[in-house]
C-alpha cells in the first residue's frame, strides 16, 4: 500500500494538503504538526507588494462553519522569500505558493518572482478570492478573464500551475476549462462561498467587509458536487477542498474525482487534523485493500 | 511559541454574578507557563459551533496546576460551556499570545472594564507575589443588579483577598462611583502620585480609548490588551487583527500572536 500520488510531475508522499490561508505558512502549526508528514503545504496568498487587507472583523462563526473577509493581508513577495520560504524549505514537504493580484500583469509579475527565487514546487492562481475589489474572484467568474490571468502566469513560469476556482459562478467547468485550455496543469476547487451574517442586536452586517467567504464543513456537500462535475470535464488533475474535516470527508472527495485533498479551515478547529486524516486514509486503504490512491478515484470514474 | 492543546478536566464551572461563570481548569503546563494577559482558547466539541473560544487567563496556579477563566455567556458557544460539569474534558490551547509588562515599575494601576477584568486579576496577583510595588485597581462595571436581585461586583473580592481594595465604578451608580473606571481613575488620582507609573487596561474599546487618552495626558506608560473576533488564535488566519502605528503610516497587527496586549501609543482607535 502506498498513499502516495503524483500530479503534473510533482510526487506527494500522501494526497493530503493544506488549504491556502488556513496554516499560515507552516511555522504556525509546527508546535502541533510535523510539516514532514504533510503531502505539501500551500501557504497564505502573497502579492507582488504587501496588502493591508480589510478592516475588522474579519471573521465571525456560523452554523457549522465560519465566513472569513482578511482581504489577503500580506506582506509581499520579498518578505515571503526572505522569511517564510527559508522556513518551509526545512521540512520534506512540497510546498505551494498560492498567489494573488488586482491585475493580470500583477499575477504574472508574483509568478516571475518566485519562479526565479526558486524553493517553491507549485504555483496556485487564486483567481476565486471573494474579498477583495479588484482581481480574485473578478478573474474567476468569468471564462475570458480566468483564461488571461492563467495564459499570463504560464508565459512566466516552468513551475506546475494551477488555478484555484470559486464556486460563486453559474457553471464552474466552463471557468476550468478555460484554466485548463491555457495551459493549468491543475484545478483546485473550491475556494469559500460568498455569504454573509447580520448582528440580530446591533441591526448590522457583522464583518467589516460587509460579505465574506463561507468555508467549514456547511458547505462540503457543495464543494464534492463541483470536484465531481469538473473532474468530468476536464483532464487535468484536480484537488478538492470545502469542509474537509476528517478522513471521512477527504475520501468521498478522492471518490468525487480529486487527487489530492486541502484540508481548509479544519485546522482552525483542530490543529492536528492534517495528520489524523493522513493516518485514517491509510487505515481505510488497508482495510478496503486499496493499494494506491488512484484506486479509490477509480471506483466512481 | 510554547504552546500546547491538551485535554483538561474542568474542576470547577460555577455560576458568578448575572451571567458570568467561574471555571477552573486542570491544565498544568498552561498554569505552569503562562504569564499575566496571556489566553487560552477553549474547543466546545460541538459540530456546530466549530471555532475555539479565547478567554483571558484569570489565575493559574502551579501547584494545583490549574487554570481560571471567568466568562460571560453572551451567546450560544458560552452557553455550551457553562452547562458543561465538573470532571467534563475539553481540550485547550495556550497559553497564548504576549502578555503585559511587569517588570521594572513600582507604581501599577490597573483599569479594568466589565468582561475585560479576568486577566487583570492574574495580573494582579503576580504584581503583588512579586512585591513590585503600589498597586492601585480601578473596576467598571455596568450594573451590579439583575432581574431586581442585587449581585457584588464580579472578581471584586478576589483583588481584596490579594490585599489590593479595587474601587468600583459602575455605569448606572448601583454601586460605587456613577460612571467609567477611566473616569473614577482621574476623580481619585493623585497626579503627583503618578511618577513613573505604568497602567495596565482590558476592557471595552471605549474604555482602553479613554485610558490611552489619559495615559499620553499623565505622560504614563501603558499597556492594553484588545479584543477581536477570532479564529484559529494561533495567527495562520489573519482575521483578529487590529490597526496599529507602523513608521509614520499603519499596519494591521494580529491581536492573538502580537498581542492581545499593546502599547497603548502603538495602537489606532479611529475603528
Amino acid at each position: 500500500m502506498n498513499s502516495g500520488v503524483a500530479i503534473a510531475g510533482v510526487w506527494f508522499k500522501n494526497p493530503v494538503i493544506t488549504a491556502s490561508g488556513t496554516f499560515g505558512h507552516g511555522e504556525e502549526y509546527a508546535d502541533f504538526v510535523d510539516l514532514n508528514k504533510l503531502g505539501g503545504v500551500t501557504v497564505k496568498g502573497v502579492s507582488t507588494e504587501p496588502w493591508k487587507g480589510n478592516k475588522p472583523p474579519r471573521v465571525v462563526e456560523t452554523y457549522g462553519g465560519m465566513l472569513n473577509a482578511v482581504g489577503l493581508q500580506n506582506p509581499g513577495v520579498k518578505a515571503f522569500l526572505q522569511k517564510d520560504l527559508p522556513y518551509l524549505r526545512r521540512f520534506d514537504t512540497n510546498v505551494i505558493v498560492n498567489i494573488c493580484g488586482h491585475t493580470v500583469d500583477e499575477y504574472a509579475a508574483a509568478a516571475r518572482m518566485i519562479s526565479e527565487a526558486g524553493g517553491a514546487d507549485m504555483l496556485e492562481v487564486n483567481i476565486s478570492c471573494p474579498n477583495i475589489q479588484d482581481g480574485g474572484m473578478a478573474f474567476g467568474s468569468d471564462p475570458a478573464a480566468a483564461a488571461r490571468v492563467i495564459k499570463a502566469v504560464r508565459e512566466t513560469t516552468r513551475l506546475p500551475v494551477i488555478a484555484k476556482l470559486s464556486p460563486n459562478v453559474t457553471d464552474i467547468t466552463e471557468i476550468a476549462k478555460a484554466a485548463e485550455s491555457e495551459g493549468a496543469d491543475c484545478i483546485s476547487l473550491i475556494n469559500t462561498v460568498l455569504g454573509m451574517k447580520i448582528d440580530v442586536k446591533t441591526k448590522k452586517p457583522v464583518l467589516g467587509n460587509v460579505f465574506g467567504g463561507l468555508s467549514g464543513p456547511a458547505i462540503k456537500p457543495i464543494a464534492v458536487r463541483m470536484v465531481w462535475q469538473t473532474a468530468r470535464a476536464v483532464s487535468a488533475p484536480i484537488i478538492g477542498m470545502g469542509g474537509v474535516s476528517d478522513a471521512e470527508d477527504a475520501i468521498e472527495f478522492l471518490l468525487a474525482g480529486a487527487s489530492l485533498v486541502a484540508v481548509g479551515s479544519a485546522n482552525f478547529f483542530n490543529p492536528t487534523v492534517t495528520v489524523e486524516i493522513i493516518e485514517g486514509i491509510e487505515k481505510y486503504m488497508l482495510e478496503n485493500g486499496f493499494s494506491n490512491v488512484a484506486e479509490i478515484r477509480a471506483q466512481t470514474v | 511559541m510554547d504552546k500546547k492543546r491538551i485535554k483538561a478536566i474542568i474542576t470547577v464551572n460555577a455560576h458568578m454574578a448575572a451571567n458570568m461563570f467561574d471555571m477552573r481548569l486542570s491544565a498544568p503546563f498552561i498554569a505552569e507557563t503562562a504569564v499575566a494577559g496571556q489566553f487560552v482558547t477553549v474547543y466546545l466539541n460541538d459540530g456546530a459551533r466549530l471555532l475555539p473560544r479565547p478567554f483571558g487567563v484569570c489565575g493559574a496556579d502551579r501547584r494545583t496546576g490549574e487554570i481560571r477563566i471567568v466568562y460571560g455567556v453572551v451567546g450560544e458557544g458560552t452557553r455550551v460551556l457553562s452547562r458543561m460539569r465538573e470532571d467534563d474534558e475539553i481540550f485547550v490551547m495556550g497559553p497564548i499570545g504576549v502578555g503585559f509588562p511587569t517588570e521594572g515599575r513600582e507604581r501599577h494601576i490597573i483599569i479594568g472594564g466589565g468582561a475585560g477584568i479576568p486577566p487583570l486579576l492574574f495580573l494582579c496577583q503576580r504584581l503583588a507575589k512579586a512585591n513590585a510595588g503600589n498597586i492601585d485597581v480601578f473596576l467598571g462595571y455596568r450594573t451590579v443588579l439583575t432581574d431586581g436581585h442585587r449581585n457584588g461586583a464580579f472578581l471584586a473580592n478576589d483583588f481584596s483577598e490579594i490585599g489590593v481594595v479595587p474601587k468600583i465604578a459602575t455605569d448606572d451608580g448601583s454601586l460605587g462611583f456613577k460612571g467609567d473606571a477611566p473616569s473614577l481613575f482621574v476623580k481619585e488620582i493623585e497626579p503627583a502620585s503618578l511618577r513613573n507609573a505604568r497602567v495596565y487596561a482590558c476592557g471595552p474599546n471605549g474604555m482602553l480609548k479613554a485610558v490611552a487618552r489619559l495615559a499620553r495626558k499623565f505622560d504614563l506608560d501603558c499597556f492594553i490588551s484588545v479584543e477581536e473576533r477570532m479564529a484559529c488564535g494561533l495567527g495562520a488566519c489573519v482575521g483578529c487583527v487590529v490597526k496599529v502605528k507602523d513608521k509614520g503610516e499603519w499596519t494591521y497587527k494580529k491581536v492573538c500572536s502580537n498581542g492581545p496586549v499593546f502599547s497603548a501609543e502603538e495602537v489606532f482607535f479611529d475603528e
